[in-house]
């Protein structure tokens, strides 16, 4: 398979994911599939050789704000019944934003040179101009010896001198705020959603029971139940 | 065999601050009653202190780590100690609250960001890099956001949450602005750095001008007049003890990194700038905090004015010439200053009334004080007499031994304005003694006072004994200071 199957394939996902978002009634479900999605955009980065930005884009996006956005919709029994009636509302915005994506993708392909290898581009632009198909005669290629022991990815490059080195601090302490984010988000808004929702006696909410609530009713047979 | 025993010490140190953390987290989500999960926290966030406390008595009381953004000397320590002792001091009154049913308010998540606020304490003690100084800030700052929220639905607490937040936001922005212009200049971060390359061009006014608006932010955290409005509102909605916690450790850790600035890069860049704008600004906030407080009614803005008037005088070492004698004094000001006011907000909190179960919240509550209970009476006025300043007590010792060195330079005028302001500190101090006992009611409905058992009566007992040993050996405590000054 070619890059830009690859590319495709992985857009294609994308998509489908964005509407399981917009659509999807449960937003544990929502959050799942953002989280594929960040996977996507991952990889997208990968083919394009930017693999430290690729790992940097799974550690906070899904490390970090998809696991926030996760313990939140879980600590805090956000009512999942008023999200259901205004879903119809969102189908004009999801023809449009289809639309609009493939329209972007369109351009930036045409018109930008945007960094792609030149297989990619090879590809595409037999594929735009209906060539024949020219069969290749086999070249022998010899292996660069030098190249293999000179070139060092970006992860290389960032973790011995940055993550794992001197400025290991920075990162560490970076971890630690962004932790304090998450604490402080459910420390500010646990008691307001309580008492707005009136959902429990006791003022306080309590994390353990909610922690360990049971499979069957939260995720799998909620329509069953309702 | 001591060089294994150190990289293991390397290595235990940076998982020592984060494993309780994780601990502390899964411990709050994991334990199904209220009462049993809050006693197992303070339990491990008290171990956890002392485990770090064990760890500062075993390593090198020196050191240099991560290529020089972290160094640690016998000053450095010292104030970890002090810093740790506080914090465990304030987490037992916590515990004690909890335990005793009092109106404390504390949950978990509070204390797991009081934890948190520790980890960037201690590293921002020890930071020697900009951008490390800058993220351990931000970490402290953020949980002190959080924590001002008193978890009230009262308008007065959000409103000083929300105005925290903002000045706060507003502080480190203004210090991050000073760090960006010092890297444009000079292209590192690093004092050692920054200090080589400063020298080289002396004139140039923009690493002046970065190291300018770094202390300006860490003076406007700090609350020193006249970017004070917003702590008074802060402190008045978050809570007696939690004000004490704020205003205790922002202090020691801002005194910390503006020594650490002053002794690495302000002597040897000779800003003229820096000196003459904190005079100002010292002296308008001895003038704001004498003016504003008078007229206050309620016990804890009266704290928190006397919060702001003590950090510009923690701050009078940037005046004068002289660096180490002026920290010495700095330090051991600062020492008295906590001895007291962690004496004066045992009593408070301690003494509740009779009918209600509350605190005293207003200063004309302290008429009925002295009828009704003189040994509560004699120690409040004790406390306030110290922390006034008045002979015999040591607190009039450090204040005098900070303010003279300014005549032995040459300042005259200055000392004398500042003598003059101390005298109208000392004003709204005896304020309040003269209501404990000029202003007693004589009438027959008189509210009751209990002093509560437990760790108040010995935090206090602690305290008092504090302030009469160390008048007699006031020689040797400061000794003990210089030499940990001295040594670098």
């Amino acid at each position: 398979m070619s890059t830009l199957g690859l590319l495709i394939m992985l857009l294609g996902i994308i998509i489908m994911c964005t509407l399981v978002i917009l659509r999807s009634v449960n937003p544990i479900y929502s959050i799942l599939n953002l989280i594929v999605i960040y996977g996507c955009y991952a990889s997208i980065l990968l083919t394009v050789e930017m693999e430290f930005l690729a790992c940097i884009y799974i550690l906070v996006n899904v490390g970090a704000i998809a696991v926030l956005f996760l313990f939140i919709v879980m600590m805090i029994n956000i009512n999942i019944v008023e999200i259901q009636e205004t879903m119809k509302k969102y189908n004009i915005y999801m023809i449009v934003g289809i639309i609009g994506v493939v329209g972007l993708l369109g351009i930036l392909i045409t018109n930008y040179q945007i960094r792609i290898k030149e297989e990619v581009i090879a590809d595409f632009s037999m594929f735009l101009i209906n060539s024949e198909v020219v069969q290749l005669q086999a070249t022998p290629s010899y292996l660069d010896f030098y190249s293999l022991f000179v070139e060092t990815t970006d992860i290389r490059t960032m973790g011995s001198n940055v993550i794992y080195g001197s400025y290991s601090i920075w990162f560490i302490m970076a971890c630690i705020i962004l932790l304090i984010g998450m604490v402080g988000v459910i420390y500010i808004t646990e008691d307001l959603i309580i008492e707005k929702r009136t959902l429990n006696e006791r003022r306080r909410q309590d994390i353990n029971s909610q922690v360990l609530r049971e499979y069957k009713i939260t995720i799998r047979n909620y329509r069953e139940s309702k | 065999m001591m060089f294994l025993f150190e990289n293991s010490i390397n290595m235990i140190k940076y998982s020592i601050y984060l494993v309780p953390l994780i601990i502390m987290i899964l411990l709050s989500i994991s334990i199904k009653e209220d009462s049993n999960r809050m006693m197992l926290l303070f339990k491990s966030l008290k171990l956890t202190i002392i485990l770090i406390l064990v760890l500062l008595t075993i390593e090198e009381a020196i050191y240099v780590k991560l290529n020089g953004h972290l160094i640690k000397t016998e000053l450095i320590t010292f104030v970890e100690y002090i810093l740790l002792v506080v914090s465990y001091l304030i987490i037992s009154m916590f515990e004690e609250g909890v335990k005793e049913g009092r109106k404390t308010k504390i949950t978990e998540e509070a204390l797991i960001l009081m934890y948190s606020s520790l980890i960037g304490m201690l590293i921002s003690m020890e930071a020697h890099n900009l951008i490390t100084l800058f993220l351990s800030l931000e970490i402290t700052s953020i949980c002190f956001y959080i924590l001002a929220l008193n978890k009230n639905s009262r308008k007065v607490s959000i409103e000083g949450g929300l105005k925290y937040y903002i000045i706060g936001g507003i502080a480190s922005t203004i210090i991050l602005l000073g760090i960006v212009s010092i890297y444009k200049n000079t292209g590192s971060l690093m004092y050692t750095d920054i200090l080589v390359i400063g020298m080289e061009r002396i004139g140039n006014y923009q690493v002046q001008m970065g190291i300018a608006l770094i202390v300006l932010g860490l003076i406007i955290k700090l609350g020193v007049a006249p970017f004070h409005g917003w702590l008074i509102d802060t402190y008045e909605g978050t809570g007696m003890l939690m004000t004490f916690y704020l205003t205790i450790t922002q202090k020691i850790v801002t005194i910390i990194v503006l020594i650490n600035l002053y002794k690495n890069l302000i002597t040897y860049l000779n800003i003229e700038v820096i000196n003459k704008g904190l005079l100002v600004l010292i002296l308008v906030t001895l003038i704001v905090g004498t003016v504003g407080s008078l007229r206050q009614q309620k016990v804890i803005r009266f704290i928190a004015y006397s919060a702001i008037v003590n950090s510009a005088l923690l701050i009078l070492f940037f005046v004068g010439n002289n660096t180490e004698e002026l920290i010495i004094y700095s330090i051991y000001y600062l020492i008295n200053y906590i001895i007291g006011l962690a004496v004066l907000i045992n009593i408070i909190i301690g003494v509740v009334k009779t009918k209600n179960g509350g605190n005293i919240e207003i200063l004309s509550e302290l008429k009925n004080i002295w009828l009704n209970n003189k040994v509560i009476g004699i120690s409040l006025i004790i406390v306030l007499i110290y922390l006034a300043g008045l002979p015999p007590f040591t607190n009039f010792i450090s204040k005098i031994i900070l303010i003279l060195p300014l005549i032995v330079e040459g300042k005259i005028y200055i000392t004398m304005i500042i003598f003059f302001l101390t005298v109208g500190i000392m004003i709204y101090y005896m304020n309040v003694v003269k209501i404990i006992i000029i202003d007693k009611k004589q009438e027959v409905g008189v509210e009751t006072y209990k002093m509560t058992k437990g760790g108040s009566i010995t935090n206090i007992v602690g305290g008092i004994i504090w302030i009469i040993i160390s008048q007699i050996y006031l020689d040797e405590i400061i000794s003990i200071i210089k030499i940990i000054v001295a040594i670098n």
